[in-house]
């Protein structure tokens, strides 16, 4: 009896013993390789989430640039004025550069932080130390040379005011709607004559990244409107010549700006008989008119 | 007092049992799901507002397009799907149109521009509609 008495106490004192000593090495290897597991897997998903979530805005953030950019372009192309002309020389470089440049249009582009009066307003694609091409704005002032290009440095040595809008571009090409050429107008990639406006404009981007590498396209509407200048002209031509005929010159440039540009262009070529022509033309059809006028 | 030391020492050294483990496992699995569902639907709204943008950008293209073309006629083209899925398909056919005097309008085109794309819940469209008079941007030199 005292024997198994003893026997007993001593397994109890084992288990106590066993009890306080702690966990067994095994035990805490498994239990940190499943912590392990565990916190990977957290791990793994917050990184993915964060990846995500900041590929989701820059591309949300490049889209928004981009929407805001063509906003920009089109609100400034639709608002053009009547005596604003436009053109696109060539240039050379792979990429492509492009230089659009807007006459006659010191509201171009204009904004609160931005000094508006600028002869020339340039929307421009350079290229970039990188390679790729960056989109921006060049203002230029009335000292600034015809050849702006060449004169053109690091930011410090540009010709006039410079304002980067879009940066890793890959393709930014220009095409005009001319429709005086063919039977039904062409698209031309260059518009050299800054009397004439193209109607129409298209716009083809394409940027460098994973976003937007999609190549987007753009048409702008220039609406043809009155040059003021020739209406001043005709109605001082009008009021020195008493004769109905600069009202036909009027009519042609209102209805057909481009046809009627041409009494406007050359007014002191013969304007009496470009009035003459003109009045005569107040009957007939508006396009003819316009082009009586410049003849 | 020996069975009472002899179940505390068992309770001790048991470990869980099957329910238990499965219980942790489920709620671990719930929230495991829950977040990839929450990533996915976060990819899902970012994908449909890139989607928006795009179609929205790119309507008002084709739109500007058929409005200001000065050689309209009545025509159907479709284009191949975007990046996003997406095909636009621009309408102009001729327009049946009176004015208040009974008198037939002349010429007059109807413009629509849709946009179609397929979604789990079946295809979705939207568009956007015009009338234009043929002649307003003709060259007539």
């Amino acid at each position: 009896m005292r024997v198994s008495i003893a026997t007993r106490s001593s397994r109890i004192a084992s288990v106590r013993v066993r009890r306080e000593q702690g966990f067994t090495l095994i035990e805490i290897v498994l239990g940190m390789a499943i912590l392990g597991l565990i916190v990977s897997g957290i791990y793994a998903v917050a990184v993915g989430t964060v990846q995500l979530s900041n590929a989701v805005s820059e591309s949300q953030n490049e889209e928004i640039r981009l929407h805001n950019f063509l906003r920009l372009l089109r609100r400034n192309f639709e608002r053009m004025p009547g005596n604003a002309g436009i053109t696109m020389l060539p240039l050379n470089g792979s990429p492509p550069e492009t230089d659009i440049v807007f006459y006659n249009y010191p509201l171009a582009f204009y904004w609160p932080s931005v000094p508006a009066g600028s002869s020339r307003v340039v929307l421009m694609s350079k290229k970039s130390s990188r390679g790729t091409l960056d989109v921006g704005l060049l203002y230029l002032d009335e000292e600034a040379p015809e050849d702006f290009r060449s004169s053109m440095g690091g930011i410090s040595q540009q010709p006039g005011l410079w304002l980067n809008l879009l940066s890793d571009v890959m393709v930014f090409e220009w095409s005009f709607f001319d429709e005086t050429l063919g039977d039904a107008g062409e698209w031309v990639p260059l518009w050299e004559d800054p009397q004439r406006r193209p109607g129409i404009v298209r716009l083809e981007l394409q940027f460098y990244g994973q976003g937007l590498d999609e190549k987007v396209e753009s048409i702008f509407w220039i609406p043809n409107m009155i040059n003021p200048e020739q209406l001043v002209q005709a109605n001082s031509r009008q009021a020195g010549q008493g004769g109905g005929g600069a009202v036909g010159a009027g009519a042609g440039g209102q209805v057909r700006p481009g046809g009627g540009a041409g009494g406007g262009d050359r007014p002191q070529g013969g304007g009496g008989r470009g009035g003459g022509v003109g009045g005569r033309a107040v009957g007939t059809p508006p396009g003819t008119g316009g082009r009586g006028g410049g003849r | 007092m020996k069975l009472t030391l002899t179940s505390r020492s068992n309770q001790s050294a048991r470990g869980f049992i099957l329910l238990e483990a499965i219980l942790a496992v489920s709620i671990l699995s719930v929230i495991a799901v829950s977040l990839t569902v929450a990533i996915d639907k976060l990819g899902a709204v970012a994908m449909e507002s890139q989607r928006e943008m795009a179609m929205l950008r790119n309507m008002e293209t084709l739109l500007t397009w058929q409005l200001r073309d000065p050689n309209i006629e009545p025509r159907q083209n479709t284009s191949p799907p975007d990046a996003y899925g997406v095909v636009y398909e621009s309408l102009v056919e001729e327009l049946e149109l009176y004015n208040q005097d009974d008198a037939a309008l002349p010429e007059m085109l109807r413009i629509q521009i849709r946009a179609v794309w397929q979604e789990p819940s079946g295809m979705q469209e939207q568009f956007v509609e015009t009338y234009r008079y043929a002649r307003l941007y003709r060259n007539t030199q």
